[in-house]
């Protein structure tokens, strides 16, 4: 990355996540480089294992003893958040500047602290307010992720609560610094499929309100072509194509993504079979050299062995692959 | 990412041993355990031979000696005598016989009708389960030792006595475990599945119950060893197990008691046996648990790996809190 | 939670009338009270004498019936030891051992909390397995052991500590330490595995997320989490400590509690005097478990107790 680009606001630069097990060196990421501009909504999708948990987990600081960031960097507004230096930076603006929505919201919220407790710890820890505002702050913000009842809720325990309320909840405590970078992993998977559009309308609603940037992970390229401008496709801890969410749906670079476009099901496909990819993801123990996609890949040529390179394929699009 | 990856098992048996005791060897605490598990196995059963004296032969000319390393020690009586000059490393030798015998014999006693009523109680359900489960509640909140001391002083001390005694107010852990255990696997999805379609449920389960009962009961047999241990040294050191003549080694410290301020030698070396006895099946207890269990073994190899980096270097990078 | 109350109140005298059945049984027909109790050179008049006197030669189910209402009025008899009414005798010894059990368990409970947290703060770290080791340790030494070392160690040797009895508070330190000992150790590896476990949650990687200080994310919510659990094992300790091992510590300290009362009177063939000890500890024990039942509840409202 260029010194130019860094009015990005998250600029990950050659990340290398690696975790150590008895089986062996687990290659999480291998090379992850992306950028986040302000205002932006960066989607992200992948197979489980393809490392976009991880991505995010490292940005959020949250890669714990098994695992290690061992190359590369992230900068957050131009800082890097690794490093000793890094860490201290980091803990003064995660949550606060820049905030993340897990997964399962059934597990994400603290089971014995009440609601309130838990988003007004927020507020007070960063933002230095009194008791009595905080409570004011966290009514506003379970106004503005649609809570009916605000005021009784504070005092409710999670367990009370349903599934898209707890998300809700976390969005709220998520929301509660008025962050600049929200990272949200697969924000809607375990929800019934009426509360997802709901939840993804309410994150659109606020990124649209709060002039949010949002990476959305995700392995739904509904939620993708719904909510992101640009699409980053990762696969086996690599990034395989980025491009603006329009480009990657019509005119696909990589055949991983066309691929991944084809075996999505559709309302109006006549064939009455759903494609799918044959074979498997290579193992993440001693991963191949070359792109990762070889093994599966119909238009594979012996030079797709060897690492292939970044192709420009349009205005802020590429892809990594021999055959474009 | 999901890191729960099994190792690939051994086909061969020989193989398979050899790399466990290659494992252990490599486990410090474990190899130190299993040593001395050997060390004092070898003793008891050899007691006679391996004693340079008969546990009971005095030596009254020869009252209170200290180890050899003291003065007015010697060589003859390397642990040194107790006060009716009877060789100290000759009673602890022969003392671990007591201890071995009790807690194998409670272990298994106990083990095999805890793991049959809680089996049983597992299988039928309804109403069996709950009287079993009823009794053994009442018996987990009765004061137990109290009632063993009450039993002893009636029926006489003795280390059959002491043997059945143990084994009636330590039969409930192994029931509730296995009981537990049994529920659990029948709520297994594949189980149900199995039954569902009409394997004979006896069958199923039972084939896939050892598996899962066998590392959990192994690890409770073991740490219950030393409960065993430790509750046979207390009672003798009370004077209600093992009596003299013969020997035991909380029946040694008892003995040495009251020589506290003369002879410390008398206390010292049979509760040190008591403890390294413990300490050794905990550590091996403890690396059993850990290997019997995939994400166990996983986080064991995570500190190790862990503790191994920060020995070698302190490297900047690395998001870790 | 008032029914429950009163369902375990109800489960609790079950227990106290499953000890004294067990009492009964135990002393009167396991074995023959008049042999047990009088010297073996008493004559066959005076045996007679005394079987009478404690109504062995009544049908066995009037014996038991008498013996429950006399257990309800707290009546075991006189002490052949003391001779004075045994529950005096029991309630004489009572604080003594209430006494250590505060400052002995009561010790072990509030160091436990900070020592299982710090070693689960960095698992495999220095402190961590130092930790560790000392929690091994004190699993695995015998207690009366322990508290014959401290006191060669601290009386013999370096003569800063009474060896035993009762009286300054000088009297009550090495008691408490030899009785805090595996308490002590067992709590600290319950809290550092529990911590473990809850620092692995999600709930915790989202409080990380939120920016939460780590000492904050400890000890504002993996405390709450383990609290629980940690106050009912906390209550088992003392339910251990009444129910046995401080007749062993009580022992060797010579200190004057219902542990080492118990001991002196199965020593003296007292079988009246342990009666009444076995049955009081009972109901001590019954109300502890209540009260935890009941603390329980208090700290993690999700448990519904019916």
């Amino acid at each position: 990355m260029s010194a130019v680009a860094e009015d990005d606001l998250l600029v990950i630069d050659d990340l290398h996540v690696q975790f150590d097990t008895r089986a062996g060196v687990i290659h999480g990421l291998r090379g992850l480089s992306l950028t986040v501009a302000r205002g932006e909504t960066l989607g992200i999708v992948g197979e489980s294992g393809s490392g976009k948990s991880v991505m995010a987990q490292s940005v959020m600081g949250l890669i714990d003893t098994p695992g290690e960031i061992v190359r590369g960097d992230i900068r957050f507004k131009g800082r890097s958040l690794l490093g000793p230096k890094g860490r201290s930076y980091g803990r003064k603006i995660r949550g606060r500047e820049l905030a993340m929505i897990f997964q399962n919201p059934m597990t994400s919220l603290n089971p014995l602290m009440t609601i309130g407790a838990q988003i007004e710890e927020v507020i007070v820890h960063h933002l230095g307010k009194s008791a009595r505002e905080a409570r004011q702050r966290a009514l506003e913000l379970l106004d503005l992720v649609g809570i009916t009842s605000p005021v009784s809720r504070l005092s409710q325990l999670p367990h009370e609560l349903s599934g898209g309320m707890k998300q809700r909840i976390i969005i709220a405590m998520a929301i509660a610094c008025e962050p600049e970078l929200l990272i949200a992993d697969e924000p809607t998977t375990a929800l019934d499929v009426t509360v997802q559009a709901q939840i993804l309308e309410l994150i659109n609603d606020i990124q649209k309100a709060m002039n949010l940037s949002i990476i959305l992970i995700t392995h739904d390229l509904g939620v993708v072509a719904q909510s992101c401008h640009r699409v980053m496709v990762m696969y086996a801890g690599k990034e395989m194509e980025e491009a603006p969410v329009g480009q990657l749906f019509s005119r696909p670079a990589h055949y991983y993504t066309a691929g991944l476009l084809r075996s999505t099901p559709r309302l109006r496909d006549s064939s009455d079979r759903l494609f799918s990819i044959d074979g498997a993801p290579p193992s993440l123990i001693d991963p191949p050299t070359g792109c990762p996609f070889f093994d599966r890949c119909e238009a594979r040529t012996e030079e797709c062995r060897m690492d292939p390179p970044a192709v420009t394929t349009g205005n802020q699009a590429k892809a990594m692959c021999w055959h474009v | 990412m999901s890191l729960d990856i099994a190792a690939p098992a051994a086909r061969r048996p020989f193989a398979r041993t050899g790399r466990l005791l290659l494992e252990i060897w490599h486990d410090r605490s474990a190899a130190f355990g299993l040593s001395v598990i050997v060390v004092i196995l070898f003793c008891a059963v050899f007691a006679p031979w391996v004693a340079p004296y008969d546990p009971g032969a005095q030596d009254l000319g020869a009252r209170l000696v200290p180890p050899f390393w003291l003065e007015r020690g010697s060589l003859a009586h390397i642990l040194g005598t107790d006060h009716l000059g009877r060789d100290i490393l000759s009673r602890i030798i022969h003392g671990s016989r007591a201890s071995l015998l009790v807690a194998a014999s409670v272990v298994l006693i106990a083990g095999t009708f805890g793991t049959i009523m809680g089996l049983w109680a597992g299988f039928r359900g309804g109403r069996t389960d709950s009287v079993i489960m009823r009794i053994v509640d009442i018996q987990v909140a009765l004061p137990a030792l109290l009632l063993i001391l009450l039993v002893i002083s009636v029926v006489g001390p003795g280390i059959a006595t002491m043997i059945v005694v143990l084994s009636i107010a330590n039969w409930m852990v192994y029931a509730r475990l296995v009981r537990s255990i049994v529920l659990s696997v029948r709520q297994l999805e594949y189980i149900e599945a199995a039954e569902m379609i009409g394997c004979r449920p006896g069958r199923v389960v039972f084939s896939h119950l050892l598996p899962n009962l066998i590392s959990p009961l192994l690890t409770l047999a073991i740490l219950e060893f030393t409960n065993i241990i430790l509750a046979e040294a207390a009672l003798s050191f009370l004077g209600l197990g093992v009596q003299p003549p013969a020997t035991s080694w909380g029946l040694d410290v008892a003995n040495g008691k009251d020589y506290l301020f003369v002879a410390w030698w008398l206390v010292t070396f049979p509760g040190l046996c008591i403890s390294i006895t413990v300490i050794a099946i905990n550590l091996l207890a403890n690396w059993v648990r850990v290997t019997t269990d995939p994400q166990e073994r996983e986080k064991r190899y995570a500190r190790h790996r862990a503790g191994r980096r920060r020995q070698a270097a302190r490297q900047p990078v690395g998001g870790q809190q | 939670m008032g029914s429950y109350i009163v369902r375990r109140l109800w489960q609790g005298i079950l227990v106290v009338l499953a000890v004294t059945t067990i009492v009964f049984v135990v002393t009167r027909l396991v074995g023959n009270p008049v042999d047990i109790m009088l010297p073996l050179s008493a004559t066959t008049e005076q045996r007679a004498a005394f079987a009478h006197q404690i109504g062995l030669d009544r049908p066995i189910l009037e014996q038991f019936g008498t013996f429950v209402w006399d257990a309800i009025h707290l009546d075991f008899g006189d002490s052949l030891w003391q001779r004075r009414a045994a529950m005096e005798v029991v309630l004489e010894r009572l604080p003594n051992t209430l006494l250590l059990l505060v400052s002995g368990i009561g010790t072990a409970i509030v160091l436990s909390l900070p020592l299982g947290t710090i070693a689960a703060l960095r698992p495999g770290g220095i402190v961590d397995r130092l930790i560790v080791g000392l929690g091994l340790l004190g699993l695995s030494l015998p207690q009366f052991w322990v508290g014959l070392m401290l006191i060669i160690t601290f009386s013999v040797v370096f003569g800063l500590l009474p060896t035993s009895g009762i009286g300054t508070p000088a009297h009550i330190i090495l008691p408490s330490i030899a009785m805090a000992l595996p308490s002590l150790a067992r709590l600290s590896m319950l809290v550092r595995s529990a911590m473990l476990d809850e620092l692995n949650k999600q709930y915790i990687q989202t409080a990380r997320a939120k920016g939460m200080p780590l000492h904050r994310i400890v000890t504002v919510h993996g405390f709450r989490n383990i609290l629980a659990g940690f106050l009912t094992m906390s209550g088992w300790e003392v339910i251990y400590a009444l129910a046995g091992f401080s007749v062993v510590v009580e022992t060797v300290f010579a200190w004057p509690g219902l542990g080492q009362t118990a001991l002196q009177a199965i020593q003296r063939s007292d079988l009246f005097l342990l009666q009444a000890i076995v049955f009081c500890v009972a109901i001590l024990i019954v109300l502890i478990n209540l009260a935890l039942d009941i603390i329980y509840k208090l700290v993690d409202p999700r448990i519904d107790l019916n």
